[in-house]
């Protein structure tokens, strides 16, 4: 099914008093990712395995405690299979009053999936949702989409979506059938991009990033969006991971950003439903802006 | 796909009471220092590599032991099978400063790929090469690369190995439990591992960075440790990279820096086993 996506409609600006709203997300997959990937051909490699289990052993509690030292809410992004391996998790971080959205169920690459696949994980992933946490996610991000999963998400009734890089503020994407999913873009500049991939397949680790570094990137990332925010509607959205940020030195970069961020006035931290229930609002006619393809 | 399930690694987990369990000398935070020693002999290439690598058993090993003895620190000294046939003396060397010898695998390749038979001679000729050179039995053992198999741990077990520290999943060891019997895992971390950062051709980071890195690793587990408890730091060291001088230097400055807080403990990786068997703090089915 073929989808329209229609350009931001940036008259819109941000509640009274916002001059720069800033989503932090985190994706919740601990070991799914590197069980995906294993294959009967690729051996497990237990390395890596285990740097991804420190996610839900340690990494998301040391995220949910830096969350709560600065009062921050945030958007975890969850697989299913993740919240029933890590339900208490998955608890804490409802009831420190983050949203929680839906990130496949085994952390799944949508495009190497058939279509019949793709939905079946869809489905598996709702009902670990509201077995885990009692509650159906309606918002989404995907690490590896297919040309069908927006469309898929339409069909589950998701409100919002955050895998697609390609814009700077929300937009709407709608189905040939008129049903409508709000896209927030993802950004750029998260840990992925700032420490690299947790564990290469060489002799050598893989090169391990420098918290200094990531903070720079960060503060960089926000100095300039908090400037061009004084004259127009400016959002940042980054992209961290409980098993590579909530490693000890980078949970300290990430509380120096978030204390940075704190020592300037006018800044909303938004889940990304409130995003999503602003820009909503305040969107007289959805399909205002112009059509891309 | 196969199940998840099937794809854990053996083992019935038992964890620390963080909030009861103190180190053995009162403190909430623990400090491992291992070494990696590997040499030529333990990987299959020959080049500019091999050799860099043989300056950590011809100098910064004995140069890091002796400055961790300076310092009043016992550490763990993890080497290679082959390693210690063809450098017989070393293991005896570093033991001689008090530091604990546990085994790097027999030769410095990934166990992934081994058959249970050959990861069981691979195990026996590296424990054998280790207690004949220092004249102990090990007790510990290290997956080269930090990669096991499935069956690397039920092996330790059934060979009298007593702790190990392939995995990287955890702030704290914990006991694992096997029919056989039980071992203490000894979780180290990729940011508190060097080969993140150094190697052939050197340097890779600046020597500030991987000294901030690593303060924060401390910093960020010894402040939070207030709140959860039991914290632990685990550093991977290898001599061929971190023993030359300014890697020395370096080392030097974090443990100084560490030294400034009440409450540290600096521990073996075998201290931590015997202080985890006397201790009544095993007490969490892993259920997190």
């Amino acid at each position: 099914m073929s989808l329209k996506r229609f350009d931001p409609v940036r008259q819109i600006a941000w509640p009274e008093g916002v001059r720069l709203t800033i989503a932090i997300t985190f994706d919740f997959e601990a070991e799914e990712d590197a069980h995906f990937r294993q294959t009967s051909e690729v051996p497990v490699d237990w390395r890596e395995y285990g740097e991804r289990e420190y996610d839900g052993r340690q990494g998301v509690w040391r995220a949910l405690r830096v969350l709560a030292k600065h009062d921050v809410k945030a958007t975890f992004f969850a697989c299913g299979a993740t919240l029933e391996n890590y339900s208490n998790a998955a608890k804490a971080i409802v009831e420190g009053g983050h949203e929680l959205g839906g990130h496949a169920y085994h952390h799944e690459y949508f495009d190497k999936l058939s279509a019949l696949e793709e939905v079946e994980a869809l489905n598996r992933m709702m009902v670990a949702f509201e077995t885990v946490v009692g509650r159906k996610p309606d918002s989404f991000r995907s690490c590896s989409p297919s040309h069908r999963t927006l469309a898929n998400l339409i069909e589950l009734g998701m409100r919002l979506d955050s895998t697609n890089l390609d814009h700077d503020l929300p937009y709407i994407i709608e189905r040939e059938d008129g049903r409508r999913l709000l896209e927030i873009p993802n950004g750029f500049g998260g840990d992925i991009a700032q420490y690299g991939h947790p564990v290469g397949r060489h002799l050598s680790s893989g090169r391990q990033g420098i918290p200094a570094m990531a903070l720079d990137s960060w503060k960089r990332d926000f100095d300039f969006a908090y400037e061009r925010g004084a004259d127009r509607t400016e959002m940042m959205v980054i992209t961290l991971h409980p098993y590579s940020t909530g490693r000890p030195s980078r949970a300290r970069a990430f509380d120096r950003f978030l204390a940075y961020v704190q020592s300037h006035p006018d800044v909303w931290f938004a889940r990304m439903g409130d995003i999503a229930d602003w820009w909503l609002s305040r969107l007289e006619n959805p399909t205002a802006g112009e059509a891309r393809k | 796909m196969q199940n998840r399930r099937d794809l854990k690694l053996p083992g019935h987990q038992v964890l620390p009471d963080r909030q009861r369990a103190v180190w053995p000398n009162g403190g909430r935070m623990a400090v491992i220092l291992t070494l990696d020693c590997y040499s030529s002999e333990a990987v299959s290439f020959h080049h500019m590599l091999a050799s860099s690598l043989d300056f950590g058993v011809n100098a910064g090993a004995r140069d890091l032991a002796a400055l961790f003895a300076s310092l009043g620190i016992s550490v763990t000294c993890n080497i290679s099978g082959a390693t210690v046939r063809a450098h017989p003396r070393i293991a005896a060397e570093l033991a001689g400063f008090g530091h604990e010898i546990g085994v790097l695998g027999d030769r410095y390749v990934p166990h992934h790929g081994f058959s249970a038979e050959d990861e069981r001679d691979a195990i026996l000729a590296a424990r054998d090469a280790v207690a004949a050179a220092t004249g102990q039995v090990p007790r510990g053992w290290k997956t080269p690369q930090s990669r096991p198999t499935v069956e690397t741990l039920p092996l330790l077990v059934q060979e009298g190995f007593l702790w190990d520290s392939s995995l990287r999943n955890d702030d704290v060891p914990y006991r694992i439990d096997f029919t056989e019997g039980s071992l203490i895992e000894i979780p180290a971390g990729g940011p508190g591992d060097d080969s993140g950062y150094v190697g052939f051709p050197a340097p890779i980071t600046p020597p500030a960075h991987v000294l901030s890195v690593w303060r924060d690793e401390f910093d960020q587990l010894y402040e939070e440790s207030v709140e959860t408890g039991l914290n632990m730091l685990v550093l991977t060291i290898s001599p061929s990279f971190m023993g030359r001088r300014v890697g020395l230097g370096l080392l030097r400055e974090l443990i100084h820096h560490i030294k400034t807080f009440d409450e540290v403990w600096f521990g073996t990786c075998g201290a931590v086993t015997d202080w985890a068997q006397q201790n009544d703090a095993w007490m969490q089915e892993h259920a997190q």
